[in-house]
């Protein structure tokens, strides 16, 4: 068969279309909407404005903390503790409160304070040591869930400040929940960082090549230690939202959900070896994570196969984003 | 004890065929041809040096052999009879073994461990470590190599994990050993080590061919000489009957002579010798520098020549902070500086460096020319924490332009650049403000004609307006027309300076290298 055949160059025009969405990054919007429609179909509730404010709420978590995530690893590195930091970050806001009469500034600033502080440790341990932060996180995942359950006895501390409940938890900004208001200040916090400002430009060369950052003059180990820190505190934030919704902080919150948020950081774009990445990208992963987790719920998917099914999605995200052109 | 050796060897060599015997071959890449009808002959028990300028056509000939290239043209025969040299392993069937520059041991296995790679299930089944051991060592022995089985490679010396790789190439049926080089991470006296190895190799029939840049070695240890020059043999010699000055002026080749005159013009203000150097190094020493004395003068050039692995480059980073000062001074503009801040403090004192591996050390090829350029300048292009994205697209516009850097936009990945692109890019980093005292490591290596006359005219530019550049080169050559004066490195030592004008030509300039090594 010789040259014009339409139905070959229409599959490589097809192709070559397939080929740009994947480089362009645009397919993680292209999922999220086809999920979308399969779901739309699937359950009649799906499309309920009262079902998005649920997912919206299901999501705040992972979202905020994947702002922090989207930073450390396009910055090359990783952070396995946030689960347990933001479990001891709520913990020690909620017994900070308790001492302090109550005060949800306390609490607040208690929380952002642990995250960061468990956040720069990790950091300057990483680059002091030279050792993978990965390996650093998986210490800090253990001993921060260890202080957590030992400092209440395992017992959750019970949260009794009217204020923290709603600034955090259950009150409304101009009809938005609050747990997504927070949601998208951290989200705007992250965007501007790591696309307007100076420092984020730092964060991508670090992540990109580690040798030529440092042979250009910036503070690769600086670089780092801040993007620790910051999602320490993220977690530290998630943790306020946790604990003011369910009106108290248990030591066991957040197990796994360190999974979640990588998962939604790779969906979202960014190469594991760091460099490339998006807030917006990360974000969408987020959301991809919680449509799934309520459609299934919502078509009736046994549990134990969500998390499977979960799995087979973050493979097949992985396999896709081998396929980018570099 | 070579010589007795080696006269010992030609005895056997009349009589034998020679192991491998290359007949005009050609291997052309695209329109250039890099191999142009090259012969080369080994016999048993010899070892044949292969010399020539970066460029000759020394690797493509030794992939050649590794099967790694094919020919275009010509004919390969092994022990008199024609073979096609297709693939790695066609090499390999024929007794071909390569040992590269960049090891290829996994440092963290036993060198029994190493030398069994990937040959344990084939000829034993399952591991049986204590036979791997066992016939590892009995083949050591055999070979007469100093090597513990049982030691991990990581703790090696340097020498001692050149000898695994050795080891590693001489298993198995190999006639025909080819050494890339084997030395240039070597010191003095582990250079023994590694000739006492290949003499032994020799002794028990094996051919070996030796590439070096080290003529004196050259002397130590070879039978014969085979020098290229731009992809064709120049001629082949018994080392017996070959001096320095021959093997230099066949290497370079009289294309060369009065290089000089060809010198680079610069445009000076004026004459910097009452001002205080832009840097000054008086009497440092780190890991790898010993007692180096060396100053730069505002609006001077000057060059740095040795080996690899003379010290070159570690003169260069310790300059820019890359490497501390152990003992002796280090001044920018008279004044002392410790650097403790790395390379973000040489910055600020004025000092850039184009570094010598571009893809490693130079760019972030997933980024965008943009993001690239604007490296070193983040914090010149901050406003109160926030990134001027408008002012850095300018300014990459106008480095695109003034270096005809090759490119749809500045927003191209780095990645898809040709090498002279991508290396226009390095050097734009540098271009505004220019730096009081730049740094370039081999600035033209892997880098087309066009853009290495680009690179040139960069150099002149920063002379022009006052600044003063260091380079190291191995194109001894580009030194010679870039620089007013230089400085030959040997074991990290500054050996001597000459001023151009005492250099008769690059022929001259490489036997003043070659003198510095002994």
């Amino acid at each position: 068969m010789t040259g014009a055949d339409p139905g070959r160059t229409g599959t490589r025009s097809l192709q070559t279309a397939w080929q740009a969405l994947i480089d362009s990054g645009g397919l993680i919007y292209l999922g999220l909407v086809v999920l979308m429609v399969v779901f739309a179909f699937a359950s009649p509730v799906f499309l309920s404005a009262e079902n998005f404010a649920n997912i919206g709420r299901q999501t705040t978590l992972v979202s905020i903390i994947a702002v922090g995530m989207a930073l450390v690893i396009i910055s090359g590195e990783f952070d396995l503790s946030v689960g347990s930091v933001m479990a001891l970050a709520g913990v020690f806001a909620a017994l900070a409160m308790k001492e302090f009469g109550h005060s949800w500034m306390v609490g607040g600033l208690v929380a952002l304070a642990t995250g960061a502080f468990v956040g720069m440790v990790n950091g300057v341990i990483t680059v002091k040591l030279k050792m993978p932060s990965f390996l650093i996180t998986l210490g800090s995942l253990s001993i921060a869930r260890g202080i957590a359950l030992l400092v209440t006895g395992t017992r959750p501390v019970n949260i009794l400040s009217d204020d923290y409940i709603m600034i955090f938890g259950e009150g409304h900004l101009a009809g938005i929940p609050v747990p997504i208001v927070w949601t998208i200040v951290a989200a705007i916090g992250g965007v501007v960082l790591l696309h307007f400002t100076t420092f984020g430009r730092k964060i991508y060369a670090t992540g990109g090549n580690t040798t030529a950052a440092r042979y250009s003059g910036i503070n690769t180990d600086f670089v780092k230690v801040i993007t620790l820190t910051l999602t320490g505190m993220l977690a530290g934030l998630a943790a306020m939202v946790l604990t003011a919704r369910s009106h108290a902080a248990r030591p066991d919150a957040g197990v796994g959900i360190e999974l979640d948020v990588i998962a939604a950081v790779i969906l979202g774009g960014a190469a594991l070896g760091g460099g490339t990445g998006t807030i917006v990208g990360a974000l969408v992963g987020s959301l991809i994570i919680g449509v799934l987790n309520n459609g299934l719920n919502l078509v009736g998917v046994d549990p134990s196969l969500q998390l499977a099914v979960k799995g087979l999605i973050i493979w097949s995200a992985i396999a896709l984003s081998k396929k980018r052109k570099r | 004890m070579s010589n007795t050796q080696g006269g010992v060897v030609t005895a056997e060599r009349s009589s034998a065929p020679p192991l491998i015997e290359l007949d005009g071959v050609v291997k052309r890449f695209g329109s250039v041809e890099a191999l142009r009808g090259v012969h080369f002959d080994l016999l048993p028990g010899e070892v044949h040096a292969l010399l020539g300028q970066n460029g000759a056509g020394k690797s493509t000939l030794i992939k050649i052999f590794a099967g790694v290239l094919d020919k275009d043209d010509g004919i390969i025969r092994v022990e008199g009879e024609e073979t096609a040299f297709k693939s790695a392993a066609a090499a390999r069937d024929a007794g071909v073994a390569v040992v590269y520059q960049e090891l290829s041991l996994v440092p963290s296995m036993r060198v029994a461990d190493n030398l069994f790679l990937a040959r344990e299930p084939s000829r034993f089944g399952l591991v049986n470590r204590r036979k791997l051991v066992a016939d590892a060592r009995r083949f050591l022995e055999e070979q007469g190599l100093p090597l513990n089985p049982n030691a991990r490679v990581e703790h090696l010396p340097f020498a001692y994990r050149q000898l695994t790789e050795i080891a590693k190439a001489l298993f198995g049926e190999v006639r025909i050993l080819i050494l890339d080089e084997p030395t240039s991470s070597l010191s003095r006296g582990e250079e023994e080590i590694l000739f006492d190895a290949v003499r032994q190799a020799c002794s028990r029939g094996v051919g070996v061919i030796y590439v070096t840049h080290r003529l004196e070695e050259v002397f130590k240890l070879s039978d014969r000489v085979t020098v290229l020059r731009d992809g064709a043999n120049v001629g082949t010699f018994e080392t017996r009957d070959a001096t320095m000055e021959k093997l230099v002026s066949a290497i370079v080749g009289p294309s060369h002579e009065g290089v000089v005159s060809e010198h680079v013009r610069y445009e000076r203000a004026a004459s910097g010798r009452d001002v205080p150097p832009v840097v000054e190094l008086v009497d440092v020493s780190n890991d790898r520098l010993h007692n180096v004395d060396l100053a730069v003068r505002p609006g001077e050039v000057v060059g740095l020549a040795g080996m690899t692995g003379s010290g070159r480059t570690e003169i260069l980073e310790t300059i820019f902070g890359l490497r501390k000062v152990a003992s002796g001074e280090l001044r920018v503009s008279g004044e002392k500086k410790r650097l403790a801040r790395g390379p973000i403090q040489a910055i600020e004192l004025g000092i850039g460096l184009v570094p010598e591996d571009r893809h490693v050390q130079g760019l972030v090829l997933d980024h965008s020319i943009e993001r690239n350029l604007a490296l070193p300048h983040l914090d010149q292009l901050d406003f109160f924490g926030l990134f001027r994205r408008r002012e850095s697209k300018t300014r990459a516009r106008s480095v695109i332009d003034a270096l005809s850097i090759k490119t749809p936009s500045s927003g191209t990945q780095a990645a898809e650049l040709s090498g002279g692109n991508q290396q226009k890019v390095v050097f734009g980093r540098w271009s505004d403000p220019t730096p009081k005292l730049l740094l370039l490591d081999e600035p033209t290596v892997g880098v087309d004609v066009g853009a290495r006359e680009q690179i040139y005219d960069v150099v002149r530019r920063v002379v022009s307006s006052g600044s003063a550049v260091l380079i190291v080169s191995s194109d001894l050559g580009e030194l010679l027309m870039l620089t007013d004066r230089v400085a030959i490195v040997a074991d990290g030592r500054v050996v001597e300076v000459l001023d151009v004008a005492e250099i008769r030509n690059e022929e001259h300039l490489h036997q003043i290298v070659q003198e510095a090594q002994s």
